[in-house]
């Protein structure tokens, strides 16, 4: 099985209506068994310099031809931000390279991930995968996942503090660390937005940040983020901090508002 | 704990969380285990049925080891149709079982809505069912996927798909 590829946007990018679809991220994975599929997963958070009221689309790409693994982010109004983000399984491969891109697309106005100004806020991350659909020989080697739902209600602080924080021990001397949070939060009665971040043993590997607008009094978002960061072997902390920038934003604890809001954090140690 | 517009609001301080998953176990690499993969669902189309959770994808997948667990991953990307502004709920299951929920989006109308929902849920040895259901308030009307006409015209990709897989534990 080939080693999975990680890829982040490390630039500042800026799309409008008139470019059409836009190559974001390129990646190059190499799959050694025809009967692989491929995961996709990929997350974005992005913002809206002109104008609102407007979706954002990203798809992914294999050898060229959109796959079915898009994405989209509506912006409420001017100057808010979005995320998105999405997962899928490619199959029909011949073994050998394959090139995956992410894409991205604007209905309208000035559209920006700040991911070298900002990266804590605005980020585009694609991580791919070979999945085997057989095979104990190449399956042996996997690694147990980490998979930790918040079990408690939350509220955002005015500045980054600590949402959810688990522990993940990686073995091998070199790993990859794919963690997949996903996110949802209400904000209440104001425009502002849900910044969140993922901190890997206290340094960040990238946040987002999504607008609730008051359309209806209580608003609720939702946006996961996928990273993966290499590392040691060892106990690796994993803290999702969070802050928003008006109202009140919550997280209520599944045990009694399971059906809207969720912090999940999930990680799994990969092949470097 | 207070509510309003039927959801809880909070105050509440954080506390420390369990590890409700723990590490992997150091020798699981040289344990024999063996995944079998379900096809991944693809979506056809989807809408909404106000009030109701409705299935938009359903997954098999077979356990064969004692110790194992479901890793599930499922995305949606699609479009509120009409007004007014809706909340947009998924939830994931296991033959009948929620074992996640809470990812729900407020949207207005022509506002497109994606996002992750995940699980790892430990199961015996045997043949489960995973579906995928969305679910949207009445009388707020139809989030719509359908790949076949991209929701918006000349955006294509508009998709759901779900994998079920065994995992060690």
């Amino acid at each position: 099985m080939s080693v999975p590829k990680f890829v982040k946007l490390a630039a500042d990018a800026t799309i409008t209506s008139a470019d059409g679809w836009q190559d974001l991220l390129t990646t190059t994975l190499t799959v050694d068994q025809a009967s692989s599929k491929i995961l996709a997963i990929f997350t974005t958070s992005f913002a809206s310099f002109a104008g609102g009221g407007y979706n954002t689309h990203f798809r992914v790409l294999l050898d060229g031809v959109a796959q079915p693994c898009s994405a989209s982010g509506a912006v409420p109004v001017s100057a808010t931000n979005a995320a998105c983000g999405a997962t899928a399984y490619f199959s029909a491969l011949s073994a050998g390279p394959h090139t995956l891109k992410l894409q991205w697309n604007t209905e309208n106005g000035d559209t920006r991930i700040l991911a070298g100004a900002a990266p804590d806020v605005y980020s585009a991350d694609l991580y791919v995968e070979e999945y085997p659909t057989t095979g104990t020989a190449v399956l042996a080697t996997e690694k147990a996942p980490l998979y930790d739902p918040l079990a408690v209600d939350s509220t955002a602080l005015n500045a980054f503090s600590v949402l959810h924080t688990t522990t993940y021990t990686t073995i091998e001397a070199s790993a990859q660390l794919l963690i997949v949070v996903s996110l949802a939060t209400q904000l209440t009665l104001v425009t502002g937005s849900v910044v969140a971040r993922v901190m890997v043993d206290g340094a960040s590997v990238g946040g987002m940040a999504y607008t609730s607008f008051p359309g209806s009094g209580l608003e609720f978002g939702a946006a996961p983020m996928v990273r993966c960061p290499t590392v040691a072997a060892g106990a690796h902390t994993i803290d999702v901090e969070w802050h928003k920038t008006a109202g009140t934003a919550v997280v209520c604890n599944p045990a009694t508002a399971s059906e809207v809001n969720c912090c999940t954090i999930l990680a799994q140690e990969k092949a470097a | 704990m207070t509510t309003q517009g039927g959801y809880p609001q909070i105050g509440g301080q954080r506390v420390v969380v369990p590890n409700l998953g723990g590490p992997p176990p150091a020798a699981l690499g040289t344990i024999a285990f063996r995944v079998t993969l379900g096809d991944p669902g693809q979506l056809t189309s989807y809408t909404t049925t106000e009030d109701s959770w409705t299935t938009v994808l359903t997954e098999s997948v077979t356990v064969l080891g004692a110790a194992s667990a479901i890793m599930i991953f499922a995305s949606w990307d699609g479009i509120k149709t009409n007004a007014p502004v809706c909340l947009l709920r998924a939830r994931l299951r296991i033959d009948g079982s929620v074992v996640a929920e809470g990812v729900a989006v407020s949207l207005a109308p022509d506002e497109m809505a994606s996002s992750i929902i995940q699980a790892v849920v430990p199961e015996a040895a045997g043949a489960y069912t995973v579906d995928l259901q969305m679910f949207v308030e009445a009388p707020d009307g139809d989030f719509v996927i359908d790949p076949a006409t991209g929701g918006v015209p000349g955006v294509d990709g508009r998709q759901a798909s779900l994998l079920a897989r065994e995992v060690p534990t």
